[in-house]
């Protein structure tokens, strides 16, 4: 109970009362209507307020635009009758949740700050639609919806009991499931019942453009986040594993036993000089036979658990170089 | 377990990351724009608003608040040829590559562009025909000169990679993804030196969750072959592994990778098992600059001594917008630093370091050069084994 009260707290401080400004007109051609709960029919102009529950609805020829509170736009076409059924939103956590009822017509819906964290949800005669993080075209027309995934996370659709989701962009719903991607033709087309047809000849403007989109040409999820598509490749060239340098052996605890480096000899003897004894001159000579020992091998014995790919430490030498070319 | 240079790369990888993620020029913007969304909810109908709400947002990279503001304004203003490009830019940042396409479009052909911006607009028309593919083929080949200051002698370095990527279809789309990658060197003067890798991965990728954009994970299939002159290196890998990325913010995003199989060397008897894994993150302070972070462990059984790798690298990477030029792709700056540990059950304990850094310039949208230094040091519990090398490369290369 400790928890859900400050939750129900911010929920009701959070929603606004039905006459509360949500949103505002943006944009508008020619004419809309609204009409708020208990309240007469109203010509709603550029920058006009709506209201939770307004009742908006195009002419044949009106177009308009509505920017709400958390960021979400809605577009709407010719033809379209909506309401806006709820509207949940708090700056301070950034959540909350948006509702629209799409009676007939058009719309795009390009969600704000709530429909990140919460699906926004539009509501049709057939069908209704959860939208997370999330941009769709919706269109109700002859008691049947279709909605098209456009960017965000995902789409689902509700309807005779059933649901069917997509996530693929420009992925098709229906009463009926998932229908394919839209054709560009056809994409096209609904675009143009929205915004109206594009103009003949585009113009240069003093605004407009911005210069700064990231040029590394990938794709960003709603809320900026970006997949790091070169955490595995980065590393191939340039790691420890693959370098200049060869992996050497695994070398045994004990061998091979490198010779010390000693200073060269200036008179170096010969090992095999006989070796003279020092007689004292009162001494008798005591004549003891020397034996050279001579070492036919004068590299160490090979450690048993030496790696056997090295048959000599002439091959050790030429694979570390260094001290082996000294044995 | 980890070796000084391990720690050493994760105390700096910290410290950067705390100096970097000092809030202030993010707050700012988004205070910014909070405050120009507050003026607009006012003025709906102010383009300057617009203009400067929409900047913000894809500094930000909040691209959808960015398209929804553009949408807005064309609504006032359908000629506005920038504000449509830009919209054009901001769909395919998201993704949605018909819209996209919609509006670039409609400037090509009804605009009057600029060369620049009809550069712009081209590069990114071929792009999103590269991405409209079921089936999308991309890599690159380069080749070069390379030195090694240490042993003064040099050689070639090449490298090429291709990578297919396939939509199997359906209404949340698994795509299967393979790549074939290739690097080596042939030094003519020292030939036992020369080496090359190729790895071939290959495996389906999906969501987790089912959505656009997200967790994804990928199973694969890994076929990595080394050839090494001297054969100290030499081996065939065939392992199993899977990969796991999740995208968790505008700046941090998660990866992990496992994989098992089993080495195979010249000699059956060297033969050994093979574990991987690496664990790491993402942070991208702005959309130009990327620090990457990972832990990582190998463990290989059998052969002639068992051994377990365990290691820590940080990668930076800054793409630096060149301005105007035949190319309009951004240059690429990366560093790197790698420890490793390698304990084996003989007692030998190796510290492996590598180090290095790259610069890839475009000269036009397809061909680049590049230069890049490496560093390489082994530091042995034997001190026989001690080795270290510097490889400087300097090449030209293709994408495609």
């Amino acid at each position: 109970m400790r928890c859900v009260l400050p939750v129900l707290l911010s929920l009701a401080l959070a929603t606004p009362a039905l006459s509360e400004k949500i949103g505002v007109v943006s944009s508008l051609t020619p004419a809309m209507t609204g009409k708020a709960p208990n309240a007469a029919k109203r010509t709603l102009r550029t920058g006009a307020d709506v209201v939770m529950e307004d009742q908006v609805v195009t002419s044949a020829k009106g177009r308009a635009q509505l920017l709400f509170l958390d960021q979400t736009t809605l577009s709407i076409a010719p033809s379209s009758q909506i309401t806006l059924d709820s509207f949940i939103y708090d700056p301070g956590n950034r959540g909350g949740q948006i509702g629209i009822g799409l009676t007939k017509g058009t719309l795009r819906f390009v969600g704000g700050l709530s429909s990140r964290r919460k699906q926004g949800v539009i509501r049709t005669p057939t069908a209704t639609l959860g939208i997370r993080g999330s941009t769709a075209l919706v269109r109700h027309v002859n008691g049947r919806t279709e909605a098209v995934f456009i960017s965000g996370k995902r789409m689902c659709l509700e309807a005779r009991g059933k649901r069917h989701c997509t996530s693929r962009r420009g992925g098709v719903l229906t009463e009926a499931g998932y229908q394919g991607k839209i054709s560009d033709d056809a994409l096209f087309l609904l675009l143009e019942r929205i915004d109206g047809p594009a103009p003949a000849v585009l113009e240069r403007r003093g605004s407009g453009g911005t210069t700064n989109i990231p040029g590394d040409r990938g794709t960003y999820g709603t809320d900026g986040s970006k997949r790091d598509e070169g955490m595995f490749d980065d590393r191939l060239g340039t790691d420890t594993g693959f370098g200049v340098l060869d992996t050497p052996p695994a070398a045994p605890e004990t061998a091979p036993v490198a010779p010390p480096i000693m200073a060269p000899d200036p008179d170096p003897v010969p090992d095999m000089m006989p070796v003279t004894p020092v007689i004292e001159p009162d001494q008798e000579p005591v004549v003891t036979p020397i034996t050279p020992v001579i070492d036919p091998d004068p590299i160490p014995d090979p450690d048993p658990d030496y790696d056997p790919e090295y048959d000599s430490y002439y091959d050790m030498c030429l694979e570390f170089g260094g001290d082996y070319c000294n044995l | 377990m980890f070796s000084r240079i391990s720690k050493l790369i994760a105390t700096s990888a910290l410290t950067m990351g705390l100096f970097l993620a000092h809030p202030a020029v993010a707050e700012t913007r988004t205070d910014r724009r909070q405050a120009v969304f507050t003026a607009m909810l006012s003025d709906p109908t102010n383009t300057a608003l617009m203009v400067e709400y929409a900047q913000l947002s894809i500094e930000l990279r909040d691209f959808e608040a960015a398209a929804s503001t553009l949408e807005r304004m064309l609504d006032i203003d359908p000629a506005n040829q920038q504000a449509r490009l830009t919209l054009a830019q901001a769909y395919f940042a998201l993704g949605a590559d018909q819209l996209a396409r919609y509006h670039l479009d409609l400037v090509t052909e009804r605009g009057a562009l600029t060369e620049g911006e009809q550069e712009v607009a081209s590069s990114y028309t071929d792009s999103l025909d590269r991405r409209s593919k079921d089936i999308q083929v991309t890599g690159h080949a380069q080749v070069g000169l390379a030195y090694r200051t240490d042993q003064g002698n040099g050689g070639l370095a090449y490298s090429a990679d291709v990578n297919v990527r396939q939509d199997l279809g359906g209404a949340d789309p698994v795509l299967w993804l393979t790549g074939l990658r290739l690097r080596g060197y042939y030094l003519p003067e020292d030939r036992d030196e020369s080496k090359a890798r190729l790895v071939l991965r290959t495996g389906p990728s999906f969501s987790i969750a089912k959505e656009a954009f997200g967790p994804r994970l990928r199973p694969y299939l890994l076929l990595e072959n080394i050839r090494d002159e001297d054969l100290s290196d030499e081996g065939t890998t065939v392992a199993g592994g899977i990969g796991y990325d999740h995208p968790v913010s505008s700046q941090i995003s998660l990866f992990a990778n496992a994989e098992a199989g089993r080495l195979f060397r010249e000699d059956d008897d060297d033969d050994a098992d093979v574990q991987r894994a690496i664990l790491g993150l993402t942070w991208r302070p702005v959309s130009a600059l990327y620090v990457r972070v990972s832990g990582r462990w190998t463990t290989e059984d059998g052969g002639t001594d068992d051994m377990d790798r365990t290691g820590a690298r940080l990668d930076l990477g800054y793409r630096i917008n060149p301005g105007t030029g035949a190319a309009r792709r951004d240059w690429l700056l990366k560093a790197y630093v790698q420890g490793d540990t390698e304990d084996y059950d003989s007692g030998r304990e190796d510290d492996l370091l590598a180090y290095g850094a790259s610069l890839k310039g475009y000269v036009t949208n397809e061909t680049y050069a590049e230069l890049a230094v490496r560093r390489f040091e082994r530091d042995s519990s034997r001190n026989f084994l001690d080795d270290d090398e510097t490889l400087i490369t300097l090449s030209i290369g293709r994408s495609f």
